[in-house]
Protein backbone atom coordinates (compact mmCIF):
# COMPACT_ATOMS: atom_id res chain seq x y z
CA UNK A 1 0.00 0.00 0.00
CA UNK A 2 1.42 3.57 -0.63
CA UNK A 3 -0.03 6.08 1.41
CA UNK A 4 -0.71 9.53 -0.11
CA UNK A 5 -0.99 12.85 1.95
CA UNK A 6 -3.16 16.17 0.13
CA UNK A 7 -1.95 19.13 0.94
CA UNK A 8 -4.73 19.85 3.39
CA UNK A 9 -3.51 16.91 5.63
CA UNK A 10 -5.81 14.76 4.07
CA UNK A 11 -4.64 10.80 3.78
CA UNK A 12 -5.32 8.27 1.70
CA UNK A 13 -4.33 4.57 1.42
CA UNK A 14 -4.14 3.21 -1.83
CA UNK A 15 -2.83 0.22 -3.51
CA UNK A 16 0.81 0.50 -5.57
CA UNK A 17 -0.80 -0.55 -8.71
CA UNK A 18 -4.01 2.06 -8.45
CA UNK A 19 -0.96 5.10 -6.98
CA UNK A 20 1.32 4.22 -9.89
CA UNK A 21 -1.69 4.92 -12.71
CA UNK A 22 0.33 8.61 -12.08
CA UNK A 23 3.41 8.51 -13.82
CA UNK A 24 4.64 11.07 -11.68
CA UNK A 25 4.37 8.97 -8.29
CA UNK A 26 5.10 5.71 -10.19
CA UNK A 27 8.78 7.66 -11.25
CA UNK A 28 8.81 8.88 -7.55
CA UNK A 29 8.51 5.74 -6.43
CA UNK A 30 10.85 3.81 -8.02
CA UNK A 31 13.26 6.37 -7.38
CA UNK A 32 12.48 6.86 -3.60
CA UNK A 33 11.83 3.51 -2.58
CA UNK A 34 10.03 2.06 0.68
CA UNK A 35 6.60 3.04 -0.65
CA UNK A 36 4.45 1.88 2.28
CA UNK A 37 7.26 4.10 5.11
CA UNK A 38 5.32 7.48 5.43
CA UNK A 39 3.04 9.36 3.46
CA UNK A 40 4.02 10.71 0.06
CA UNK A 41 2.98 14.39 0.71
CA UNK A 42 1.47 15.78 -2.56
CA UNK A 43 1.96 19.61 -1.54
CA UNK A 44 0.08 20.42 -4.48
CA UNK A 45 -3.08 18.85 -5.56
CA UNK A 46 -5.73 20.72 -4.26
CA UNK A 47 -7.78 19.86 -0.70
CA UNK A 48 -11.40 20.10 -0.43
CA UNK A 49 -14.04 21.51 -2.63
CA UNK A 50 -17.05 22.25 -1.37
CA UNK A 51 -19.03 20.73 -3.59
CA UNK A 52 -22.22 18.74 -2.50
CA UNK A 53 -23.71 15.84 -4.56
CA UNK A 54 -21.10 13.68 -6.61
CA UNK A 55 -23.11 11.74 -8.58
CA UNK A 56 -20.47 8.94 -8.51
CA UNK A 57 -20.19 8.71 -4.80
CA UNK A 58 -23.73 8.54 -3.31
CA UNK A 59 -22.53 7.19 -0.08
CA UNK A 60 -20.64 10.65 0.52
CA UNK A 61 -23.08 12.73 -1.62
CA UNK A 62 -23.59 15.29 1.04
CA UNK A 63 -19.79 15.47 2.00
CA UNK A 64 -17.09 17.29 1.00
CA UNK A 65 -15.68 16.25 -2.41
CA UNK A 66 -11.67 16.30 -2.52
CA UNK A 67 -10.18 16.29 -5.78
CA UNK A 68 -7.19 13.53 -4.56
CA UNK A 69 -10.24 11.72 -3.62
CA UNK A 70 -12.02 11.85 -6.91
CA UNK A 71 -8.35 11.02 -8.76
CA UNK A 72 -7.88 7.92 -6.49
CA UNK A 73 -11.21 7.25 -7.32
CA UNK A 74 -11.11 7.48 -10.93
CA UNK A 75 -7.67 5.11 -10.97
CA UNK A 76 -9.39 2.49 -8.81
CA UNK A 77 -12.04 2.54 -11.57
CA UNK A 78 -9.68 1.79 -14.32
CA UNK A 79 -7.08 0.13 -12.61
CA UNK A 80 -8.01 -3.37 -14.54
CA UNK A 81 -7.88 -1.38 -17.62
CA UNK A 82 -5.27 -3.01 -20.54
CA UNK A 83 -2.53 -1.03 -20.95
CA UNK A 84 -3.12 1.76 -23.80
CA UNK A 85 -1.51 1.58 -27.06
CA UNK A 86 1.47 3.52 -27.70
CA UNK A 87 0.61 6.57 -29.72
CA UNK A 88 1.57 5.08 -32.79
CA UNK A 89 -0.55 2.62 -32.98
CA UNK A 90 -3.76 4.09 -31.22
CA UNK A 91 -6.78 4.86 -34.00
CA UNK A 92 -7.66 8.40 -33.49
CA UNK A 93 -9.66 9.46 -30.61
CA UNK A 94 -12.40 11.91 -30.92
CA UNK A 95 -14.06 14.10 -28.27
CA UNK A 96 -17.13 11.17 -28.48
CA UNK A 97 -14.98 8.49 -27.06
CA UNK A 98 -16.23 8.85 -23.60
CA UNK A 99 -17.19 5.52 -21.52
CA UNK A 100 -20.48 6.64 -19.62
CA UNK A 101 -18.27 6.12 -16.80
CA UNK A 102 -16.22 8.50 -16.95
CA UNK A 103 -19.23 10.67 -17.94
CA UNK A 104 -20.95 9.69 -14.75
CA UNK A 105 -17.58 10.53 -12.87
CA UNK A 106 -17.07 13.71 -14.61
CA UNK A 107 -20.77 15.13 -14.48
CA UNK A 108 -19.71 17.87 -11.59
CA UNK A 109 -18.84 21.92 -11.65
CA UNK A 110 -16.92 23.82 -13.83
CA UNK A 111 -14.47 24.39 -10.95
CA UNK A 112 -14.23 20.87 -9.68
CA UNK A 113 -13.82 19.50 -13.19
CA UNK A 114 -10.92 22.26 -14.04
CA UNK A 115 -9.34 21.19 -10.63
CA UNK A 116 -9.24 17.66 -11.47
CA UNK A 117 -8.17 18.28 -15.05
CA UNK A 118 -5.27 20.15 -13.17
CA UNK A 119 -4.85 17.27 -10.57
CA UNK A 120 -4.30 14.98 -13.81
CA UNK A 121 -1.81 17.04 -15.63
CA UNK A 122 0.06 17.65 -12.68
CA UNK A 123 -0.12 13.97 -11.66
CA UNK A 124 0.86 13.13 -15.51
CA UNK A 125 -2.44 10.67 -15.29
CA UNK A 126 -2.37 10.42 -19.33
CA UNK A 127 -5.98 8.66 -19.28
CA UNK A 128 -7.95 11.06 -16.50
CA UNK A 129 -6.65 14.16 -18.18
CA UNK A 130 -7.74 12.57 -21.42
CA UNK A 131 -11.08 12.03 -20.81
CA UNK A 132 -11.50 15.86 -18.90
CA UNK A 133 -10.10 17.75 -21.80
CA UNK A 134 -12.67 16.00 -24.06
CA UNK A 135 -15.43 16.25 -21.21
CA UNK A 136 -14.34 20.28 -21.83
CA UNK A 137 -14.19 19.89 -25.86
CA UNK A 138 -17.81 18.86 -25.70
CA UNK A 139 -18.97 21.62 -23.99
CA UNK A 140 -17.58 23.72 -26.31
CA UNK A 141 -18.44 22.08 -29.61
CA UNK A 142 -20.95 23.41 -31.71
CA UNK A 143 -21.45 26.84 -29.59
CA UNK A 144 -21.04 30.03 -31.12
CA UNK A 145 -18.33 32.41 -29.39
CA UNK A 146 -20.91 34.20 -27.77
CA UNK A 147 -22.39 30.96 -26.19
CA UNK A 148 -18.61 29.70 -25.39
CA UNK A 149 -18.14 33.33 -23.26
CA UNK A 150 -21.26 33.11 -21.87
CA UNK A 151 -20.58 29.44 -20.51
CA UNK A 152 -17.71 29.76 -18.97
CA UNK A 153 -18.19 32.96 -17.65
CA UNK A 154 -15.23 34.86 -20.28
CA UNK A 155 -14.73 38.25 -20.13
CA UNK A 156 -14.14 39.54 -24.20
CA UNK A 157 -10.97 41.49 -23.29
CA UNK A 158 -10.44 42.73 -27.21
CA UNK A 159 -10.87 46.24 -28.23
CA UNK A 160 -13.94 46.58 -30.85
CA UNK A 161 -10.74 47.39 -33.23
CA UNK A 162 -8.86 44.21 -32.28
CA UNK A 163 -12.13 41.67 -32.65
CA UNK A 164 -13.19 43.48 -35.88
CA UNK A 165 -9.47 42.52 -36.94
CA UNK A 166 -9.86 38.99 -35.99
CA UNK A 167 -13.45 38.77 -37.41
CA UNK A 168 -11.83 39.62 -41.24
CA UNK A 169 -9.13 37.20 -40.59
CA UNK A 170 -11.95 34.62 -39.26
CA UNK A 171 -15.02 35.05 -42.20
CA UNK A 172 -14.42 32.02 -44.06
CA UNK A 173 -14.94 30.38 -40.91
CA UNK A 174 -17.70 32.36 -38.58
CA UNK A 175 -20.65 30.97 -40.47
CA UNK A 176 -19.21 27.28 -39.81
CA UNK B 1 27.82 32.04 -8.54
CA UNK B 2 28.20 32.29 -4.58
CA UNK B 3 25.80 33.10 -2.19
CA UNK B 4 25.76 31.94 1.79
CA UNK B 5 23.17 29.80 1.23
CA UNK B 6 24.73 28.20 -1.45
CA UNK B 7 27.56 28.09 0.39
CA UNK B 8 25.99 26.38 3.39
CA UNK B 9 24.59 24.07 0.61
CA UNK B 10 27.70 22.69 -0.45
CA UNK B 11 28.72 21.91 3.24
CA UNK B 12 25.47 19.66 3.81
CA UNK B 13 27.96 15.92 4.15
CA UNK B 14 30.46 17.81 7.32
CA UNK B 15 28.48 20.47 9.21
CA UNK B 16 25.54 22.51 6.96
CA UNK B 17 22.69 20.63 8.62
CA UNK B 18 21.32 23.12 11.03
CA UNK B 19 21.37 25.68 7.59
CA UNK B 20 19.58 22.79 5.20
CA UNK B 21 17.43 22.05 8.09
CA UNK B 22 15.84 25.19 7.77
CA UNK B 23 15.25 25.93 4.32
CA UNK B 24 13.52 22.61 3.96
CA UNK B 25 11.29 23.74 7.21
CA UNK B 26 10.15 26.28 4.88
CA UNK B 27 8.22 23.26 2.60
CA UNK B 28 6.84 21.34 5.32
CA UNK B 29 5.38 24.28 7.02
CA UNK B 30 3.88 24.89 4.07
CA UNK B 31 2.28 21.44 4.42
CA UNK B 32 1.48 21.59 8.30
CA UNK B 33 3.76 18.34 9.62
CA UNK B 34 7.45 19.90 11.21
CA UNK B 35 7.76 16.28 12.22
CA UNK B 36 8.07 14.76 8.71
CA UNK B 37 11.71 15.68 8.19
CA UNK B 38 13.68 13.11 6.88
CA UNK B 39 16.31 12.22 4.07
CA UNK B 40 13.38 10.23 2.18
CA UNK B 41 10.98 13.69 2.95
CA UNK B 42 13.06 15.83 1.49
CA UNK B 43 13.49 14.09 -1.52
CA UNK B 44 10.31 13.73 -2.20
CA UNK B 45 9.82 17.80 -1.52
CA UNK B 46 12.68 18.05 -4.09
CA UNK B 47 10.43 15.90 -6.55
CA UNK B 48 7.36 17.93 -6.32
CA UNK B 49 9.09 20.92 -6.57
CA UNK B 50 8.05 22.00 -3.09
CA UNK B 51 11.20 23.88 -1.83
CA UNK B 52 11.78 27.11 -3.00
CA UNK B 53 14.48 28.98 -1.69
CA UNK B 54 13.70 32.24 -1.41
CA UNK B 55 16.33 34.08 0.27
CA UNK B 56 18.56 32.05 -1.14
CA UNK B 57 17.27 33.39 -4.60
CA UNK B 58 17.05 37.20 -3.36
CA UNK B 59 20.61 36.55 -2.37
CA UNK B 60 22.18 35.72 -5.48
CA UNK B 61 19.91 38.73 -7.52
CA UNK B 62 21.77 40.75 -5.19
CA UNK B 63 24.91 39.68 -6.26
CA UNK B 64 23.92 39.49 -9.38
CA UNK B 65 23.43 43.42 -9.51
CA UNK B 66 26.21 44.32 -7.96
CA UNK B 67 28.31 42.35 -10.56
CA UNK B 68 26.21 44.33 -13.18
CA UNK B 69 24.68 41.28 -14.32
CA UNK B 70 21.56 42.01 -17.12
CA UNK B 71 18.34 41.42 -15.78
CA UNK B 72 17.93 38.53 -18.25
CA UNK B 73 20.99 36.95 -16.31
CA UNK B 74 19.51 37.43 -12.35
CA UNK B 75 18.38 34.26 -10.53
CA UNK B 76 14.74 34.74 -9.87
CA UNK B 77 13.88 31.32 -8.76
CA UNK B 78 16.19 28.40 -7.23
CA UNK B 79 14.73 25.02 -6.71
CA UNK B 80 15.93 21.68 -5.31
CA UNK B 81 15.65 18.73 -7.30
CA UNK B 82 16.04 15.36 -6.01
CA UNK B 83 18.39 14.34 -8.73
CA UNK B 84 22.40 13.97 -8.49
CA UNK B 85 23.93 16.63 -11.67
CA UNK B 86 26.88 14.13 -12.41
CA UNK B 87 28.79 13.77 -15.22
CA UNK B 88 27.33 10.93 -15.76
CA UNK B 89 23.66 12.13 -15.43
CA UNK B 90 24.40 13.95 -18.49
CA UNK B 91 23.32 17.42 -17.64
CA UNK B 92 26.76 18.75 -16.68
CA UNK B 93 29.56 19.61 -19.22
CA UNK B 94 32.62 17.27 -19.69
CA UNK B 95 35.10 20.27 -20.30
CA UNK B 96 33.46 23.72 -21.71
CA UNK B 97 32.02 23.95 -17.95
CA UNK B 98 28.47 25.29 -19.26
CA UNK B 99 25.21 23.49 -18.36
CA UNK B 100 23.46 21.83 -20.94
CA UNK B 101 20.32 23.78 -21.62
CA UNK B 102 18.88 20.84 -24.48
CA UNK B 103 19.32 18.32 -21.59
CA UNK B 104 18.31 20.32 -19.33
CA UNK B 105 14.73 21.61 -21.32
CA UNK B 106 13.99 18.18 -22.43
CA UNK B 107 14.21 16.32 -19.30
CA UNK B 108 13.06 18.95 -16.84
CA UNK B 109 9.98 20.37 -19.06
CA UNK B 110 7.41 19.97 -16.87
CA UNK B 111 9.31 21.24 -14.28
CA UNK B 112 10.38 24.21 -16.15
CA UNK B 113 6.94 25.30 -17.28
CA UNK B 114 5.79 24.67 -13.83
CA UNK B 115 8.35 27.17 -12.77
CA UNK B 116 8.11 29.65 -15.29
CA UNK B 117 5.94 30.81 -18.61
CA UNK B 118 2.35 30.98 -18.70
CA UNK B 119 2.15 28.51 -15.90
CA UNK B 120 3.16 30.91 -12.89
CA UNK B 121 -0.87 31.74 -12.89
CA UNK B 122 -1.52 27.81 -12.85
CA UNK B 123 1.01 27.84 -10.23
CA UNK B 124 -0.24 30.50 -8.36
CA UNK B 125 -3.62 29.02 -8.36
CA UNK B 126 -2.49 25.36 -6.71
CA UNK B 127 -1.53 27.54 -3.88
CA UNK B 128 -4.41 29.92 -3.38
CA UNK B 129 -6.42 26.42 -3.42
CA UNK B 130 -9.54 28.80 -2.16
CA UNK B 131 -9.95 30.15 -5.33
CA UNK B 132 -12.72 28.81 -7.75
CA UNK B 133 -11.31 27.14 -10.82
CA UNK B 134 -11.76 28.81 -14.24
CA UNK B 135 -11.19 27.72 -17.59
CA UNK B 136 -8.95 29.94 -18.10
CA UNK B 137 -6.45 29.36 -14.97
CA UNK B 138 -5.37 25.70 -16.84
CA UNK B 139 -1.98 25.98 -18.48
CA UNK B 140 -1.68 26.61 -22.09
CA UNK B 141 -0.49 22.57 -22.82
CA UNK B 142 -3.89 21.91 -20.95
CA UNK B 143 -5.67 24.01 -23.42
CA UNK B 144 -4.23 23.10 -26.39
CA UNK B 145 -4.90 19.43 -25.77
CA UNK B 146 -8.89 20.42 -25.03
CA UNK B 147 -8.82 22.26 -28.43
CA UNK B 148 -7.40 19.34 -29.87
CA UNK B 149 -10.35 17.31 -29.55
CA UNK B 150 -11.94 19.27 -31.61
CA UNK B 151 -12.66 19.44 -35.03
CA UNK B 152 -9.69 21.59 -36.40
CA UNK B 153 -11.71 23.06 -39.31
CA UNK B 154 -14.37 24.06 -36.96
CA UNK B 155 -11.70 25.99 -33.95
CA UNK B 156 -10.33 28.81 -35.39
CA UNK B 157 -13.44 30.87 -34.65
CA UNK B 158 -13.00 30.48 -31.19
CA UNK B 159 -10.11 33.14 -31.69
CA UNK B 160 -12.29 35.80 -31.13
CA UNK B 161 -13.48 34.55 -27.51
CA UNK B 162 -10.64 35.98 -25.94
CA UNK B 163 -6.98 37.05 -25.78
CA UNK B 164 -6.46 33.67 -24.35
CA UNK B 165 -8.07 31.67 -26.72
CA UNK B 166 -6.65 33.60 -29.31
CA UNK B 167 -2.79 33.16 -28.29
CA UNK B 168 -3.34 29.40 -28.42
CA UNK B 169 -5.27 28.91 -31.36
CA UNK B 170 -2.73 30.89 -33.67
CA UNK B 171 0.23 29.35 -32.10
CA UNK B 172 2.03 25.72 -32.68
CA UNK B 173 0.23 23.46 -33.76
CA UNK B 174 -2.85 25.14 -34.93
CA UNK B 175 -1.09 28.21 -36.97
CA UNK B 176 -0.71 25.21 -39.87
CA UNK B 177 -3.85 23.74 -39.56
CA UNK B 178 -5.65 27.11 -39.53
CA UNK B 179 -3.52 27.80 -42.77
CA UNK B 180 -4.93 24.71 -44.46
CA UNK B 181 -8.64 25.22 -43.62
CA UNK B 182 -7.87 28.88 -44.93
CA UNK B 183 -6.79 27.20 -48.39
CA UNK B 184 -9.67 24.85 -48.31
CA UNK B 185 -11.94 27.43 -47.82
CA UNK B 186 -11.12 29.41 -51.05
CA UNK B 187 -12.58 27.36 -52.95
CA UNK B 188 -15.42 26.27 -50.59
CA UNK B 189 -18.33 23.63 -52.06
CA UNK B 190 -15.39 21.63 -53.39
CA UNK B 191 -12.59 21.24 -50.89
CA UNK B 192 -13.15 20.96 -47.38
CA UNK B 193 -10.68 18.57 -45.79
CA UNK B 194 -7.04 17.97 -47.07
CA UNK B 195 -7.75 14.07 -47.49
CA UNK B 196 -10.30 15.97 -50.27
CA UNK B 197 -8.10 17.55 -51.95
CA UNK B 198 -7.60 16.36 -55.13
CA UNK B 199 -7.26 17.28 -59.44
CA UNK B 200 -9.72 20.29 -59.08
CA UNK B 201 -8.01 21.58 -56.41
CA UNK B 202 -4.80 21.12 -58.22
CA UNK B 203 -5.82 22.94 -61.25
CA UNK B 204 -7.44 25.44 -58.84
Amino acid sequence: MVRITSSDSQEFSVSQDIACQSQLIKNMIEDVGDADEQPIPLPNVAGAILQKGGSCFPSISNAPKLTLFAVIEYATMHKDDPPSAPETDAKPSTSEDIEDRDKQFLNVDQGTLFEIILAANYLDMKSLLDVGCKTVANMIKGKTVEEVRALFNIVNDFTPEEEEQIRKENEWCEDR
Amino acid sequence: MSCPPLENLTEIPEKGINTVFDIMQRGFNRMGDREMLNSRNVTILCYFNAVELPTCAEDAEGIGKKSGFKPAELVGQVYLTHEEWTLQHGLLPAAAMKLQRKAIQTRLKKRLLFAFGNTLMFRSNFLNKTKHMHLLNIPTEVLVHIFLQLDPFNIAKYRRVCHSFNNVLTAHPFSNLIGLVHIGACIKGRVDRPDQFGNPFRRE
